[in-house]
């Protein structure tokens, strides 16, 4: 069992070396030039007909004249010694702006995260235990409205809806200014409520139609079938039996969304003006700022496949049939 | 006892008397405004007094915390703002001003002459100014006043081109010695000496706040005390903010918001629209480098075959307006108003195609040119961060001449890589290309800068047109090198005639800006065409109700 576990984290590290030369290339061919964004537009040509050395000196020193391969070591290097360099939009270490951004994501992605796993699965069950009943006839059509309705779409009903008309929430932001101690955490829980509750809606219904798509299909399952006709309790058996087989893809996919946890949802966080991941990655493609949209890329990425070593190794620790697979390896 | 009475009502009378026009003088008295609320869609991360960018460096266009030189007023007609006066020589190589002895830093420390000099000098030497390029010196010649001595005729233009360059002087005492000035994140490269200091700025909240600073008073007593200034993620929820009430007035440099939002915010009670004739505009030129563009017999057809309703509908809404000839919008300094406006007639451009020679010979439903040649015009739009309106302006351009036979495809590369862009436009590698000028451009250099094919020693950049006769290109130097408004309009009209008779570029829509605020509170909004009510005069202007 070390073995394999040994095995996958090994897979898990060559996965992101790809997807570090990935994210580079990527960022590298993306249309546009840095040092236009660096320097604005109008600014840019009076420095190029007027001064063009300090042009590049700025060139030099954000390296954006060495050879694709020397930018590369200096890449990989950045990422060993953690040296990110400066961001070119506010000249600020890409570091500490990525951190916290990463702490705002966090802020909505967790409780998102959560809730929507309890909520996604409690519901998930109950309509996939007694399909074709008023909860599953009522909850289904909704949840699939939902999972299909664009996420901006939603946001700006939502937002015209509870922020503009009815004042519940504020319209746009993520603190109230000047606002410190106990009322700056009240007003970020205030500012918290719109996008979360957005954010979970989505998420709710896609848990929702996994779980209820597990269920149904466990529940028919012969050794079900074997269990009620025992005169086992059908609460026994829903718990025993279907719950514990749904749970598998159910956890696979709840854990890969751990993966998404720092990456941000771009659109809502765009819409609501909240500083994290996602519009620290929006903002930074934007404005071509390569530092920074490389160390986002990259986090999204190590959170991803870091997610999905989480979810094999859950897998083989709660599936009977995955332990005995690996042991007899 | 009946003397007494009648000596103490005379007497309170008298009181009475006195105290009325006082009460009057009270209440003449300016209220002053405690805290205005501006928004604005530039974030709240920078702010450093060298850099344009951000909602810091985009409001000191309106002299918020530092001391601009001069501002652009409501007439489009520069006026003194740090500066006491100003006068440029009639050779136009000088230019002399005085300052004021009594401003200081939002440090505490006096602003003295030499802060003058080192300014210039470190604008010139530093910064590399374009506009300073050709200042050769920097004369004290009194206690309060300086001459600046060029070598071409620059002054008129550098006066002009400092309203949209945020020209300010700056503090020795922190900039000396420092060379690279945009990486300066300290609290020390917030400090100017405008009417407003930086007090304290909050990332999270994407606020920031400033205080006045009464003895920089440059346009007489600051009536707003306090200004805040919150960033919002885009015009919807800025609108929003606004018709809720949590911001009194927006400031987006020349972006106004667009007409979509802005039927939305119609009629809200106490928001008046700020509605304004815009000074820029989008503009198409054809690349005169190659056929068919080359041909004016084309380029009259093709300026006839496109709808301009749908284009003006398409870029401004319902409040878009079919351009001139002349290019310039009305609010433009110079603007020629006997030109005519550019006319949407199908049919004749289609006449003009045939007698030109552009037949569909082989009979697939598209022109040939001339030679018989296979034609297929590329429309190239300006590559930008973000292209949405631009591609559909291209859509009703390539509609408009695919009805009157002309082969078009959208030119795929250009709009995906700026640089291949750039390229292409450099070399004149393009059949039509669509730009805009913004309002910033159209102050001083106007869209005729767009046009250049060549432009004068020591400039390479910016060569996105292909006019290579010389008269245009004198005609354009004779108007930014103008050492007066008279010159400057005279041959900006040269160049609108120009333009009309050629054809060889055109307006594509007039639009109107808006810039909404509210009324509720404040009076004294002084709503400038193409910028709105947040400008240099506002914080000297605004009272409360």
């Amino acid at each position: 069992m070390h073995k394999q576990i040994w095995k996958k984290i090994g897979i898990a590290f060559l996965t992101i070396y790809i997807i570090i030369t990935i994210s580079f290339i990527l960022v590298h061919v993306m249309p546009g030039d840095p040092i236009i964004h660096l320097v604005g537009q109008e600014e840019y040509y009076y420095l190029l007909d007027n001064d063009p050395e300090t042009l590049n000196k700025m060139i030099e020193k954000y390296g954006l004249d060495d050879s694709l391969s020397a930018q590369y070591f200096k890449y990989l290097k950045s990422i060993v010694t953690f040296d990110f360099g400066i961001s070119y939009t506010n000249q600020m270490p890409v570091l500490g702006n990525v951190m916290r951004a990463c702490s705002w994501t966090l802020l909505l992605s967790v409780p998102t995260w959560i809730l929507s796993g309890i909520f996604g699965a409690v519901l998930g069950v109950i309509a996939g235990w007694k399909p074709g009943k008023l909860f599953d006839k009522i909850m289904t059509p909704i949840f699939l409205v939902l999972n299909t309705i664009p996420s901006n779409c939603l946001c700006l009903l939502m937002l015209i809806l509870f922020a503009y008309n009815l004042k519940w929430f504020p319209i746009n932001g993520m603190v109230s200014p000047g606002k410190i101690g106990l009322e700056r955490t009240l007003s970020i829980l205030h500012h918290m409520w719109l996008p979360i509750i957005i954010m979970v809606i989505f998420r709710t219904a896609s848990d929702f139609m996994l779980m209820k798509s597990a269920v149904s299909q466990i529940r028919k399952e012969e050794y079900i079938l074997t269990a009620t006709s025992k005169g086992i309790p059908e609460k026994k058996v829903l718990f025993r039996h279907v719950m514990r087989n749904a749970m598998l893809p159910y956890m696979t996919s709840f854990c890969m969304q751990m993966g998404g946890l720092l990456s941000g949802s771009m659109v809502v966080e765009v819409v609501f003006g909240w500083k994290g991941m996602g519009m620290l990655m929006y903002n930074a493609v934007q404005n071509r700022d390569f530092p920074t949209a490389q160390l986002c890329f990259l986090i999204s990425a190590f959170c991803v496949v870091i997610s999905n070593l989480i979810s094999d190794m859950i897998n083989i620790w709660i599936d009977p049939r995955l332990k005995e697979d690996t042991a007899n390896e | 006892m009946k003397r007494k009475w009648v000596s103490l009502l005379l007497s309170t009378t008298m009181c009475m008397m006195i105290a009325v026009p006082g009460t009057a003088n009270a209440e003449e008295a300016v209220k002053h405004v405690e805290n205005l609320m501006i928004g604005t869609t530039a974030e709240n991360n920078v702010f450093n007094a060298q850099t344009q960018s951000d909602a810091f460096g985009r409001m000191n266009y309106n002299g918020l915390t530092q001391g601009n030189f001069v501002y652009r007023d409501e007439n489009n007609e520069v006026q003194p703002y740090f500066f006491k006066s100003f006068e440029i020589s009639e050779d136009g190589k000088q230019l002399s001003f005085t300052f004021p002895l009594d401003a200081v830093w939002h440090d505490g420390q006096p602003v003295t002459s030499e802060d003058i000099v080192f300014t210039f000098e470190f604008m010139r030497d530093v910064k590399k100014v374009g506009s300073l390029q050709n200042l050769e010196k920097i004369e004290l010649t009194g206690e309060d006043s300086c001459l600046l001595t060029f070598s071409e005729p620059d002054a008129y233009y550098w006066l002009n081109s400092s309203c949209n360059n945020n020209a300010c002087v700056f503090a020795k005492h922190i900039w000396e010695g420092v060379e690279d000035y945009s990486s300066v994140t300290g609290p020390e490269a917030a400090i100017g000496c405008g009417p407003y200091k930086l007090v304290w700025s909050d990332q999270d909240s994407q606020t920031s706040y400033y205080e006045a600073v009464p003895e920089n008073d440059f346009l007489g007593e600051i009536t707003v005390d306090s200004v805040t200034l919150q960033s919002y993620s885009d015009e919807s929820t800025l609108m929003m903010a606004m018709m809720q009430g949590d911001i009194d007035a927006m400031y987006n440099y020349a972006n106004p918001i667009d007409a979509p939002v802005i039927d939305t915010v119609k009629g809200t009670s106490d928001i008046d629209l700020g509605e304004s004739a815009f000074s820029g505009c989008y503009q198409l030129e054809y690349g005169k480098d190659r056929m068919p563009g080359s041909d004016k017999n084309f380029r009259e057809a093709a300026s006839m075959a496109l709808d301009y309703e749908q284009l003006a509908s398409t870029i401004n809404g319902e409040y878009g307006q079919i351009p001139g000839k002349g290019i310039i919008p009305p609010s433009c300094k110079g603007y020629d108003e006997t030109l005519p406006t550019l006319e949407y007639n199908p049919d004749k451009a289609a006449q003009l195609l045939e007698e030109a020679g552009y037949k569909d010979i082989d009979g697939d439903g598209y022109r040939e040119m001339p030679d018989g040649s296979e034609m297929d015009v590329s429309v190239t739009p300006q590559y930008s961060s973000s292209m949405d309106l631009r591609m559909r302006i291209a859509e009703v351009i390539m509609k408009s001449l695919d009805e009157v036979g002309i082969k078009n495809h959208l030119d795929e590369e250009s709009i995906s890589n700026s640089e291949v862009w750039e390229d292409n436009m450099t070399k004149g590698n393009y059949d039509l290309s669509i730009t805009l000028t913004t309002s910033g451009m159209a102050s001083y250099s106007t869209a005729f800068r767009y046009f250049m094919a060549e432009l004068r020693e020591g400039e390479s950049s910016w060569i996105w047109g292909t006019v290579r006769d010389e008269e245009f290109k004198k005609d354009y130097y004779a108007m930014t090198q103008a050492v007066s408004d008279e010159v400057y309009i005279e041959n900006c009209k040269k160049l609108q005639q120009y333009m009309a008779d050629t054809i060889d570029a055109q307006a594509l829509c007039w639009e109107t800006a808006f810039f909404p605020y509210r009324t509720d509170k404040y009076t004294g909004w002084n709503n400038y065409p193409s910028w709105g009510v947040i400008n240099s005069t506002t914080w000297f202007e605004l009272t409360a109700k």
